[in-house]
Formats: C-alpha cells, sequence, structure tokens
C-alpha cells in the first residue's frame, strides 16, 4: 500500500467514525459515554489523513517519496505494510452494511439475568402512572429487593420480544458496559392473553409485579394489562 | 507459466495500490445489494454488530496509544529512558510494571506504545511488563472491578496483585529468554524529514498498521462470541481447576476490552472466585486480538512464545492469589 492510500484508508475510517459519532447509530454499539471519544479518534485520523494528502501533493512536486519502508532488527527490508488493507473491513461494516443493534438472536444465545445490580438500595419508586422502569432495574428490584418497592405500583417496561411462552411472552433487553461484545440480556416473563407480538418487535407493556417464574427463579414476571408497539429507543441497550 | 508471471507483473505496475482501494469500495458497495438478504440473516446481522463495535470501541484507545508511542518515538530523547529506568533490567521491571499502572488505556493502546519503548533501547524486559501492566492496572479499570463486585471489595486488591505480579514475573522472565526474540519491527521515515514530518509519517504507518492489525482480532473475537454458545460453560463450573482453566482460555477467544471485562467475570455466578480472578488476569494480558497485534508489531517468533508464557503466568499467578486472597 502506497502512502496515498494509507492515507486514503484512515481518511474513510476516520470519517466513518465522526458520521457514527455525530448520530445515535453509534449507541448501537457502544456505550453514550465513548461519544466524544469516538469523536476525538474520528476527527483525529481525518486530520492526520488530511495533512497527509496535503504534504504528499506538495511533495509530489519534489522529487521527495515518502512511501514506507520497513527495517527489521537484520537490516532486511519488508514492504510496505499489507495490514492496513484491513481498516477497509470496519469501514464497509460500519458505512455500507450498518447492522442493526443486537437483539432476540444474541440474547437468546447468551445466559440470562446473571448480571447483579451495583447497589441493593433501591429507592421508592416514584412519577405519574404508570410508572416507567427499565427492565434491568425492574429485575434488579425484583430479584434482589424480593419484589417489595414494586408492589403497589403499575409498571411499564419497554423491550424487545424475546419469543412466546406458556401465558404470554419473553420480553428482553441487553444490557452493555461498554460495547456491544460484552451484552448480557435480562429477561422479564410477560404474563398477557393477547397473542404475543412477533420476536425482536418493540413494545411497552404495563401491568404489575407477579413475584418471580415459577419456570426460572431468576426471572421477573410482569401481569400484562397492555401490550403495545414501542419504536426502538435511541439507546437500545439499558 | 512464464507468460502469467510476466501478465501479473503488467498488471501489477499498472494498478496503483489507489485502484485497488477503490476497486474494494466499489466491490463493497455492490455486494451490499447483491447479498442483502445474507447480510440481514440474525447470525451474520449479530457477527458484524460485535465486529463492528470492537473495532469503533478500540479506535480512541488504538489513537491515544499512537499518539503515545509517536511522542516516543520521535520527540522524546532515548536518554531519556537510559535515565528514568535503573540500568539492570532485573530493577527497571518493576519500575515499569508500576508506572504502567498510570496510563489510563485498554490493551489495544499499550502494544504501539511498548513497541516504541523497544526501539527506543529500554530492555525487553522492562517494555513487557508495562505491556502487560498498563492495561491490566490502571485506575478506570481497577474503579470498573469495583463497580462490578460490590460484594467483594478484595477483588480490586486480587487484581491488582494478580496483575501486576503476572507482569512483573512475565517481565523478568522475558528478559532471560526473550534474548534471540528480534526487536519490533522498525519503520524508517525519510532521513531528511523535520521532527514533524516524521510524527506525521509514522503516526499514519503505525496507526494504519495497528489498526488492520486491530482488525484481525476483533474479527476472531467476533466470530467466537457468535459461535460459542455460553451454556456450555454451565457444565464446567463446578470444578475448581476446570473452572480456572475454562476461564483463562475464555479471556483468551472472547478478547474483551479490560474495561469491560469485570462486568463479565461478574456475571460468570457458576464459577470460583479464583476462577474469575483468571479471567481478569488472562485477558488484559493475552487474547486474540492482542495476539494479532502482537505478531503483526513483534512478529511471529515473539508472540508463539510470549502469548503462551503470559497465559500459562496469569492462571497460575491469579489462582496462587485467589487462594490466599479470596
Amino acid at each position: 500500500m502506497n502512502s496515498r492510500t494509507q492515507a486514503f484508508v484512515l481518511l474513510l475510517f476516520g470519517g466513518a467514525l465522526l458520521r457514527l459519532a455525530t448520530t445515535d447509530a453509534l449507541l448501537r454499539y457502544v456505550l453514550p459515554v465513548a461519544r466524544p471519544w469516538v469523536l476525538l479518534a474520528g476527527a483525529g485520523m481525518v486530520g492526520l489523513a488530511v495533512w497527509s494528502l496535503i504534504a504528499q501533493a506538495r511533495s509530489r512536486a519534489g522529487t521527495r517519496s515518502e512511501d514506507s519502508e520497513v527495517v527489521d532488527a537484520h537490516g532486511h527490508h519488508h514492504g510496505a505494510s499489507r495490514a492496513g488493507w484491513l481498516v477497509l473491513a470496519p469501514v464497509v461494516a460500519i458505512l455500507v452494511v450498518a447492522p442493526p443493534a443486537l437483539g432476540a438472536y444474541s440474547a437468546k444465545r447468551l445466559p440470562v439475568s446473571s448480571i447483579k445490580p451495583p447497589s441493593r438500595q433501591f429507592p421508592a419508586l416514584t412519577g405519574a402512572d404508570p410508572i416507567q422502569v427499565s427492565l434491568l432495574d425492574f429485575y434488579g428490584r425484583a430479584a434482589f429487593g424480593a419484589g417489595q418497592t414494586l408492589t403497589g405500583h403499575r409498571i411499564a417496561l419497554t423491550g424487545f420480544v424475546l419469543g412466546p411462552e406458556v401465558g404470554g411472552f419473553q420480553l428482553a433487553r441487553l444490557v452493555i458496559t461498554c460495547c456491544a461484545a460484552d451484552a448480557q440480556p435480562v429477561v422479564a416473563s410477560v404474563q398477557t392473553t393477547a397473542a404475543p407480538p412477533s420476536r425482536d418487535t418493540w413494545v411497552t407493556v404495563t401491568g404489575r409485579f407477579a413475584g418471580m417464574s415459577p419456570a426460572d427463579a431468576t426471572v421477573p414476571v410482569l401481569r400484562a394489562d397492555t401490550v403495545t408497539p414501542a419504536r426502538q429507543p435511541a439507546n437500545p441497550y439499558d | 507459466m512464464t507468460r502469467v508471471a510476466e501478465i501479473t507483473e503488467a498488471v501489477r505496475r499498472r494498478v496503483s495500490s489507489t485502484d485497488a482501494f477503490c476497486a474494494i469500495l466499489l466491490v463493497a458497495v455492490v455486494a451490499r445489494f447483491a447479498l442483502g438478504d445474507v447480510l440481514t440473516t440474525p447470525s451474520v446481522a449479530a457477527w458484524t454488530t460485535v465486529f463492528a463495535a470492537i473495532c469503533i470501541q478500540a479506535a480512541p484507545f488504538l489513537a491515544l496509544g499512537i499518539v503515545l508511542s509517536t511522542a516516543l518515538a520521535v520527540f522524546v530523547p532515548p536518554e531519556f529512558f537510559r535515565r528514568a529506568l535503573p540500568t539492570r533490567p532485573a530493577l527497571a521491571v518493576p519500575v515499569a510494571g508500576v508506572a504502567g499502572g498510570v496510563l489510563p488505556g485498554c490493551e489495544c493502546g499499550s502494544v504501539p506504545v511498548a513497541a516504541a519503548l523497544m526501539r527506543r533501547g529500554v530492555a525487553r524486559g522492562p517494555a513487557v511488563a508495562f505491556l502487560l501492566s498498563a492495561p491490566a492496572i490502571n485506575p478506570v479499570v481497577l474503579v470498573a472491578t469495583s463497580v462490578a463486585f460490590p460484594g467483594h471489595p478484595v477483588m480490586v486488591l486480587a487484581r491488582f496483585v494478580a496483575s501486576l505480579g503476572t507482569a512483573l514475573v512475565v517481565g523478568w522472565l522475558w528478559q532471560r529468554v526473550g534474548r534471540d526474540a528480534p526487536l519490533p519491527l522498525r519503520f524508517v521515515p525519510p532521513d531528511e524529514a523535520g521532527r514533524w514530518e516524521r510524527a506525521r509519517i509514522t503516526a499514519a504507518h503505525d496507526l494504519a498498521q495497528a489498526a488492520g492489525l486491530l482488525v484481525v482480532g476483533a474479527a476472531t473475537a467476533a466470530t467466537l462470541n457468535v459461535v460459542i454458545p455460553r451454556a456450555w460453560l454451565d457444565h464446567l463450573g463446578g470444578n475448581a481447576v476446570a473452572g480456572v482453566i475454562t476461564l483463562s482460555l475464555l479471556a483468551v477467544l472472547l478478547a474483551v476490552c479490560s474495561e469491560a471485562d469485570a462486568f463479565i467475570a461478574a456475571s460468570l455466578t457458576q464459577f470460583s472466585l479464583t476462577a474469575r480472578l483468571a479471567f481478569l488476569a488472562v485477558g488484559p494480558a493475552v487474547d486474540v486480538k492482542l495476539i494479532a497485534m502482537q505478531v503483526g508489531t513483534f512478529g511471529r517468533r515473539f508472540a508463539t512464545r510470549f502469548a503462551p508464557l503470559t497465559l500459562v503466568a496469569a492462571a497460575i499467578i491469579a489462582s496462587v492469589v485467589g487462594a490466599v486472597l479470596l
């Protein structure tokens, strides 16, 4: 790869990062706190690439070549780096394929609800009825707070449908701590007489906490009043 | 045959890498529409998401690593390291190991920095001690560990001791056994170029190289992430020794960033705390994306010996620390 192509590759990778960092598409892959750092890295790469292209255009007028040359400890010369070509793979993945956030396929393959909440202190729920609770919080209050702070409230949960089960369906959300590679599912069992929506559709369910599932003691149950279709949130992960 | 070789040679002379670059992009765009159904298959989509996520997550750390390694290579005079580090490598190893603890990065950034240190004349033992300790014991990682293990504050101490211990032991061993390992490949910018010009050329080259190698690791990790059914692990959690071995290998295969691995470890509740400590000690020291980066940066001969040595050392040290502290 010559140094001009190298600059083009970096320009594309930096550009892809910048494009992601300025839209909500970023949140399909990493946490919102990563945004300024991705922005900075993208800007730095674009800056480096543009600087290189300008410098190369200037020096092309002269005679100097800066095409890379690698020398090992024994003084053997190797061809210029070929690994740089691989940088096009994430560029294509981000800009051309643009894969969606992880959903039911991944949630099904990962161990369910082995997450521990950071704190066992659960403040009383407040807010307009029904109270919006994240699936992770619902699970934490149910599994580690014996559901005490949940009883007496109507709860609204938003997540994607994992699949049907006896008496309703399973609602899930993936929790990430750094990026989508470390996703872990939280699952709730929704009891409803309505027909279960198809896999991977986003729904908001309102209802009341009804103990832990008899089939799996780590899965809390929500006895549902309503099941309504919802838009996938800007940040699809909990 | 010669005819084919002639044609290949003629094509090679005509086609520059910039042409190839445009061709690859064109093919990718066409493939996007031709293969639309394949790309939306859940398994392929999940693979692509995890692959892109690892690349995006690592990019800022990689950029930070390149900034540091370029600064070390171009702006810091070699005499600095001779003055800052004890002359005897055996003493320089602990200094470099502890110094690694102040660099708040993950493992992708520390490979180019360690390579720059070696090129600047730092002995191989201290350089690899820095390589191993920087991603494992920095404050960000330790805070993440304390958040992930709320019921076990001693886990933070155990992780610090196990990871620093691994860095020092491997550093000392490598100083002895790594004698004939070649120095990392050296990129040579033109001598007549100015300082900033050298910095620019070095940074662009190292960044393209390191990012390309990261891509290999990200693809491997994404494949394993999508292919290994995590339910397998349930059967292996009961036995203490099997647990340590299983989670050490899992850390190598999953290649989770050192700032996130504590949360994964915390979720593997079917395993003993010692086995999970092994996961935390091994992950930042050796995993598939690091191996890819080390092969590309330090050469295959380095990686084929360094990776197994580090894996075994980290697993044993974590077991000992776990037996004492946990």
